[in-house]
């Protein structure tokens, strides 16, 4: 029996903050925190829910969460009885997760060294809780997927996956250019007018990628707008590393690429 | 249980960080662990019952913890940090932590059987809720859980002081 003197364990005061104890157990509680003049660890729940809210905004959380969820179901579904095509076997969970996927090969170098980034956060995220577009690139492994930081080495034949987080924005274009200065459109496929964006949680796009042999660097480019516009400024950008419109936001994440 | 993850994340999602920083005693592990909470809630939430959610989380960010404290190197920082890697390198004696990941978290938890001793070590040796609040907390009679403590002293007389 616990006596007035006890001090109330965080666990039951979490449990005491969430309404979720009887009457009479929440009020001998109450009778304690005010007993020891405790009663104010009830408010620093409250603070510390905001200050956790504002440095891990559901808009940076959620996602990853919902990443996962597809990943350990993937994981957790039988394997067919049948080999598909290799390069279709190698998209199956990049597949997946994007809900239809066709494998596109496309360009770049190298063999099967991993970089160790796995399930690393992005590393740019809005301070205090503001969320900016960002691009997130997956590559496959034997086990699911990891997440590649800028600059990771990326080698030919490695699968990668590339999701977004639109943060609101209504239109967005996803191109990468190589070291030889061939642009690739990821998001629309060909040269156009950007797409309309899912606007909430990350989004992957239908096509996972294999690398090609291409030398030295991918530099992947997501550009974002509220307002309609080519995908000429951003082949402009990319081409010339001249600085987009104002009206436009960007995110860089390069990649290099490591032959064997 | 309907679970709107963003809502459930908003309303329970920094208890949950902060009982695997409680535990894990790591912010960037405290803060991988969440996502894994609330994962095992969405992949269960056809089979979860929506009453005591705060419980529910709580309950299975210790699992999720104890799971990444087994195979944690480290050394212990202090008496509680070492019970705590006792407790989570037990095995549990009702053998509801011996399969795969996923089944050893949670599957006693949804399918209504008692709860693991593994927890109830931790909630009585480490959060120091009485043999009453633990009782209260896992549903089951206060001489059950002097049943369950009384293997676990066995295997831990140093650290419980309990011979």
């Amino acid at each position: 029996m616990a006596r007035a003197t006890d001090k109330v364990p965080d666990w039951l005061l979490e449990r005491l903050s969430a309404g979720e104890l009887a009457h009479a157990q929440a009020t001998e509680l109450r009778q304690r925190l005010r007993a020891q003049g405790e009663e104010y660890r009830l408010s620093a729940l409250s603070a510390s829910d905001a200050e956790i809210l504002s440095a891990l905004p559901p808009g940076r959380i959620v996602p990853e969460i919902e990443r996962r969820v597809t990943l350990s179901a993937d994981c957790a579904r039988p394997a067919r009885p049948h080999r598909l095509r290799p390069l279709l076997a190698m998209s199956a969970v990049a597949a997946c997760a994007a809900g239809l996927a066709v494998m596109l090969v496309v360009r770049n170098p190298g063999t099967g060294t991993k970089t160790p980034t796995d399930e690393v956060p992005p590393e740019i995220i809005g301070v205090k809780g503001e969320v900016k577009p960002v691009l997130r690139i997956y590559r496959k492994t034997a086990s699911g997927s990891e997440l590649l930081r800028a600059h990771a080495a990326v080698h030919r034949g490695d699968t990668l996956q590339i999701r977004y987080l639109a943060a609101g924005k209504r239109f967005g274009v996803i191109a990468s250019i190589d070291a030889r200065g061939q642009i690739t459109f990821h998001l629309p496929e060909a040269p156009g007018l950007a797409v309309a964006l899912d606007r909430d949680g990350e989004r992957a796009l239908p096509h996972a990628y294999e690398l090609d042999d291409s030398p030295g660097f991918e530099r992947f480019l997501f550009v974002t707008s509220d307002a309609a516009f080519a995908t000429a400024e951003v082949v402009q950008a990319l081409k010339s590393g001249a600085a987009l419109p104002a009206s436009l936001t960007s995110f860089e994440l390069p990649l290099k690429k490591e032959t064997p | 249980m309907a679970v709107d993850i963003e809502s459930f994340y908003r309303s329970h999602g920094p208890m949950v960080l902060r009982r695997c920083r409680r535990l894990l005693r790591d912010e960037a592990k405290a803060v991988d662990a969440m996502h894994d909470v609330f994962v095992e809630i969405l992949r269960r939430k056809d089979s979860l019952d929506a009453s005591s959610p705060a419980g529910l989380l709580l309950t299975t960010a210790t699992h999720v913890c104890l799971n990444r404290l087994r195979s944690e190197r480290r050394k212990p920082e202090d008496r509680d940090d070492e019970m705590l890697f006792h407790i989570a390198a037990m095995e549990n004696p009702t053998n509801a932590e011996s399969r795969t990941l996923a089944g050893r978290i949670l599957d006693r938890l949804f399918s209504g059987q008692p709860e693991s001793t593994r927890l109830i070590a931790v909630l009585h040796y480490v959060d120091r809720l009485t043999l009453e609040e633990v009782a209260s907390e896992v549903g089951l009679s206060v001489s059950g859980i002097r049943k369950r403590l009384r293997t676990l002293k066995e295997r831990l007389p140093a650290v419980t002081g309990e011979a």
